[in-house]
């Protein structure tokens, strides 16, 4: 039996504890086995971390947590997610007295690290990230059938980074706005890292009549900017941080970001929304990633609620605004009812708005 | 350029990077030999715990350990063919031959130097290039990508032993493991057979261990004693493996300049480098190989340390890893603040440089280890494998399962183990699978990027300078051989 606990959360809270202003590692990971839009570079180790701190109940005499906790993380060590699940826990050890261990499940586009997750059967006990709404469109794009998605309704714990997705050109290339990108569609040539940015892509065909003359695929957000970099694209679409350092130099420029949000990392960046670059309708749901953490499905709510205050705790902490400031991650922290609902938005949204048979 | 060699320079002699500098490397000498664990995993297990240090110590840190590891895989790759890294393959060809000749202590003193010297070349010459490289790597495109697997997929002509058929269909064979898994361009499942756990393909660390590892363990179940079948003399090997290293410069200068060209291809790495710089050697030297020979062990060992140099190029320059070890350092430099991209071989090149000039340091560490220490471990070849062999499978069983935490590469070890000694107990190359299976992917994506850029024209392969003098090579090893044996025998009359 699964439960469900939606009307229970009386209180929304976004808190953006940090915007920095340096990268999102969404992007950069992408390319670094991580990710929802990088096939994997080489073989990530399974990595062990965060040795504990030999007490495995802490949090002041509550039943939970009864045994030491696992962060599932479903992408190769080393990546973006992996950093920050390891910062993450690292901090929890601290601020909550309890025992984490870090787990790489890699693979499948995370699908086998939900897997983990799902059938654990650890009351509560693991956590897993992923991004939204990636986690939905791998599911349905893979048609997974080891698990069911829907289990995971309702042990969304928290969204603790948000990465908008930005497009790129070649600085020799003299389109300034969207609207001239698609009046000039026919001689484009688009790369993108795959994954959510096809299903950009279709959108942005349906709703806007854009459709590049070539979309190229690359193995993550990074190789996506170089090639366009290099001249051997026109243009890259990924999460933005993928191009935080080849803008940063000028070997590629920033045309606009899909989401409405606009940028976290460069100023002044345009978005398809504003009225110079045409003004056109946004779908936030899909061009902003955001980074989630979920628990077991038979996670009890006593579990859920010490999990998210135990994040917001950490989010909110002095060594999570610092380790921000210093490598520049952005934190942020979304609670139960708002990450439920984005999980939910998600998983309606790909299979109402998307033909995945066409992606 | 002199200023931020200067500034970079004094940032490596300030405070405790040295110190950092040799832990890395001596991490990643015992990490590396160790089959299956490798680098990466070490990398990533200390990448939390670097969060207290100054960034670039935590970079020198994680750098080292790639760098130690490299020259470390090469060491169980000799004693007792299991390569410690996807970096050692190629040196099994010819280091752990000489093992069984009783030669394990010489193998280990060129391994040593060898690498020593390629570090030394690779960073040395990447420091000089540096100011420019940007620009070298955005030279590079799709196609330039495929043609350079493909030159590498060509040498199996020069390595494979026995009939070139034999070679061509295993290699073949090689690279049909590759479409395992899901389409690179597309979501199509490819002899997934419905599982989730083949999605990703099979792992090609996986199948290195099972070719060599296991199956070698496999064949010395058949014998008794142990590894080394001739005399083994400790002592009397190391100055000849010195000299063995010393008096084979052109091999080391010319591996090491292909270890940093190939290395700087993002999911090349040394995996196909040291394979192409085994193959110039081959096709240079008109000796025999796979014997024994000295050159290949000194030629793949030059090519695998600076590749490490190699591979920082795209890692550094777009945040593009070549392989597990570079995503992991790369995850520590985002960790750390430093954000990758073309400024650090502009504006911040000293950073950079600090972090070069650190590996330039460490291969004198790794010189001092490898000719005072690891060069004692070959008396490993005289322990009895009935011994060796429960050690060696235990820990290439136990790594293969730590790769992705997948069954199916403790499978694909087990299948590859009996595979590999099919093939080589039949006059087949498992090089020429190994070549495939590394390859394919690469091959795969890029011939299908390039494709799509030329909407399907193959003219795409001749169109830039770069791409035709790639695919002049290409010919070249094709066809040199005859052409050059037709031109001498018109001249000769």
């Amino acid at each position: 039996m699964h439960v469900y606990y939606f009307a229970v959360v009386t209180m929304q809270r976004r808190t953006f504890v940090k915007v920095a202003g340096g990268a999102s590692m969404i992007g950069l990971a992408g390319c670094t086995g991580d990710d929802d839009d990088g096939n994997e570079n080489g073989n990530g180790g399974n990595g062990n971390g965060n040795g504990g701190n030999g007490n495995g109940n802490g949090n002041g005499g509550d039943s939970f947590p009864s045994e030491d906790l696992r962060f599932v993380v479903p992408y190769s060590a080393g990546g973006g997610s992996d950093t920050y699940a390891r910062q993450i826990a690292s901090v929890l050890q601290e601020v909550r007295d309890v025992t984490i261990t870090v787990e790489n499940h890699e693979g499948s586009g995370g699908m086998i690290g939900t897997n983990e997750l799902v059938g654990a059967g650890r009351n509560g006990h693991d956590i897993l990230t992923h991004n939204l709404p990636t986690i939905a469109l791998e599911y349905l794009q893979q048609d997974i059938d080891i698990f069911d998605i829907d289990d995971l309704r309702g042990a969304a714990i928290a969204t603790y980074a948000t990465t908008p997705r930005m497009t790129v050109k070649n600085p020799d290339l003299d389109i300034d706005t969207y609207e001239e990108l698609i009046e000039r569609q026919d001689e484009i040539a688009y790369g993108t890292p795959g994954g959510t940015e096809l299903g950009i892509l279709q959108i942005a065909r349906e709703l806007h009549g854009f459709e590049p003359a070539t979309h190229v695929q690359y193995d993550g957000g990074n190789p996506a900017g170089q090639a366009a970099a290099s001249g051997e694209v026109d243009v890259a679409s990924a999460p933005e941080g993928s191009f935080q350092g080849a803008v940063g130099s000028g070997d590629i420029e920033p045309l606009f970001t899909w989401s409405s949000q606009g940028s976290n990392i460069f100023d002044g960046v345009p978005t398809i929304a504003d009225e110079e670059q045409g003004g056109f309708e946004p779908f936030d749901w899909l061009s902003e990633t955001g980074r989630a953490l979920w628990t077991n499905p038979e996670a009890s709510e006593e579990a859920l609620e010490w999990w998210e205050s135990a994040i917001e705790d950490v989010m909110t902490s002095d060594q999570m605004q610092e380790w921000s400031d210093e490598t520049g991650q952005n934190i942020q922290f979304d609670g139960r009812e708002t990450t439920n609902a984005s999980f939910v938005d998600a998983l309606e949204g790909l299979e109402e708005d998307l033909d995945l048979e066409d992606l | 350029m002199i200023g931020a060699l200067n500034e970079g320079i004094s940032i490596i002699l300030a405070g405790d990077t040295l110190l950092w500098l040799a832990l890395g490397i001596m991490i990643g000498i015992v990490l590396g030999a160790i089959p299956g664990v490798g680098t990466s995993l070490g990398m990533a297990i200390l990448l939390p715990l670097t969060a207290p240090l100054e960034g670039q110590d935590a970079i020198i840190l994680l750098a080292a350990i790639y760098l130690g590891g490299n020259y470390g895989g090469s060491v169980a790759a000799i004693l007792i063919n299991a390569p410690g890294t996807a970096a050692a393959a190629a040196t099994t060809l010819d280091g752990y031959p000489m093992s069984r000749k009783g030669e394990a202590s010489r193998a280990l003193a060129i391994s040593a130097v060898a690498s020593t010297l390629g570090g030394f070349i690779g960073i040395g010459f990447l420091i000089l290039i540096s100011p420019i490289v940007t620009r070298i790597v955005l030279q590079f495109r799709s196609q330039d990508y495929f043609l350079v697997a493909l030159v590498g997929i060509l040498m199996i002509t020069l390595i494979a032993r026995g009939p070139l058929i034999k070679g061509v269909a295993v290699g073949g064979l090689g690279l049909l493991l590759t479409t395992v898994g899901t389409s690179p361009l597309g979501l199509e499942q490819r002899y997934t057979f419905g599982t989730v756990y083949l999605f990703d393909g099979l792992n090609f660390v996986a199948i290195l261990i099972g070719l060599f590892a296991v199956s070698e363990m496999y064949k010395l179940m058949t014998e008794s004693g142990g590894i080394s079948k001739g005399e083994f003399e400790l002592g009397n090997e190391i100055v000849p493996g010195i000299r063995d290293a010393l008096s084979r410069p052109k091999t080391i200068v010319k591996s090491s300049l292909i270890g940093i060209g190939v290395g700087a291809i993002p999911g090349a790495g040394a995996s196909i480098s040291t394979f192409i710089a085994y193959g110039e050697a081959v096709r240079s030297s008109g000796e025999e190989f796979g014997g024994g020979n000295p050159t290949g062990v000194a030629a793949v060992e030059a090519c695998n340390n600076s590749t490490v140099g190699g591979s920082m190029i795209p890692t550094f320059s777009f945040g593009i890893p070549g392989g597990a070890a570079t995503a992991v350092l790369l995850g520590g430099m985002l960790m750390h603040g430093l954000v990758p991209g073309p400024q650090l071989f502009d504006a911040d090149l000293h950073v950079t440089y600090s972090i070069f000039f650190a590996l330039f340091l460490g291969n004198f560490l790794i010189l001092a280890v490898g000719l005072l220490a690891i060069t004692r471990v070959g008396i490993v070849t005289q322990i009895d494998t009935k011994y060796i062999i429960p050690v060696v499978l235990v820990v290439a069983l136990s790594g293969s399962y730590m790769l992705r935490t997948n069954w199916v590469d403790v499978a694909t070890v087990l299948f590859m183990g009996i595979f590999g000694y099919y093939l080589r107990e039949n006059d087949w190359s498992v090089i020429a699978l190994v070549l495939g299976a590394v390859l394919g992917g690469l091959m795969e994506s890029n011939l299908n990027r390039a494709l799509q850029l030329s909407d399907g024209s193959f003219d795409i392969f001749v169109s830039r300078p770069l791409s035709i003098a790639l695919t002049l090579m290409c010919f070249l090893i094709l066809f040199g051989g005859p052409i050059k044996r037709k031109i001498s025998e018109t001249v000769g009359g």
